[in-house]
């Protein structure tokens, strides 16, 4: 399965790569977007099996990116791992079709029980 | 309005515990180290200000070294910045939500050299805490109330 990590900080890309690993998802494909703009395009171009996205980012937003995906008629499953985690973003992220919300900090554990359900 | 340390405190530890692993403790109020590398995200709605994190140019560098598992690798300026930031974004992202709602958080901005002294002008501070990661160094953080005119 193709997994589409989307995240402006390079280094939490890399963070999200291990976890995944750690959790035994290490035999999927890792995309990865450097914001919303990017992801968009490669979500139209060719969909991927599950999108892991942050929230805030420069371009394009996490939830502007769901948003427009899921005008479009895409219906990827796409989750965000955001350092926001209030009640108020999870209903938000949830109203706009997101699956889940991981959020930052993150452990393996965490991960594997998000994540099962969807690439198991 | 103010915020519990006690809160601040657990965010930062459960932060690096869990992003960077091993323990930090409090520390002692130190003062900022020379040539610091400063973070800050500002939060706006239904409260305003900023939280500002600073540490030595070392610490950073570690910091970074173990997000990218540099493993002896020198890293860029750029990554730097990018690790940084990113620990910057995740403790103030969390900090945030013990505010009330709605608020908006932004980018994290993060600068070498940077004067955590000159927030002051603008905001005034209500929790300081600082966090012994080690080797003597230090991570300092700062939750700052916009001043109203």
């Amino acid at each position: 399965m193709r997994i589409l990590i989307v995240d402006d900080s390079r280094a939490m890309r890399m963070i999200v790569k291990r976890t995944l690993r750690q959790a035994g998802y290490g035999e999927h494909e890792f995309e990865e977007a450097a914001n919303g703009l990017e992801a968009q395009k490669i979500i139209n171009l060719d969909p991927p099996h599950l999108v892991l996205c942050d929230w805030n980012m420069p371009e394009m937003s996490g939830i502007e990116l769901l948003t427009n995906v899921r005008n479009e008629g895409c219906e990827v499953p796409f989750g965000f791992v955001t350092s926001e985690s209030t009640n108020e973003r999870r209903k938000q992220a949830r109203d706009a079709g997101a699956l889940f919300l991981i959020a930052k900090p993150f452990t393996t554990a965490t991960v594997r029980q998000v994540l099962d359900p969807i690439l198991l | 309005m103010s915020i519990s340390e006690e809160d601040i405190r657990q965010i930062v530890e459960d932060v690096w515990s869990s992003m960077l692993g091993g323990e930090i403790s409090p520390s002692a109020p130190v003062p900022p180290s020379p040539n610091p590398m400063t973070g800050h995200v500002t939060i706006t709605g239904e409260w305003s200000g900023l939280v500002l994190l600073d540490c030595s140019a070392e610490l950073a560098l570690q910091i970074t070294d173990i997000m990218f598992c540099m493993e002896g690798e020198p890293p860029a300026e750029d990554e730097i910045q990018d690790a940084f930031g990113e620990l910057t974004n995740m403790i103030g992202g969390n900090i945030k939500s013990l505010f009330p709602e709605p608020c908006h958080l932004s980018l994290p901005d993060v600068k070498q050299g940077g004067d955590p002294n000159s927030y002051l002008t603008a905001n005034n501070p209500v929790n300081k805490l600082a966090f012994d990661c080690g080797e003597g160094q230090v991570l300092r953080v700062t939750v700052m109330e916009h001043k109203t005119a």
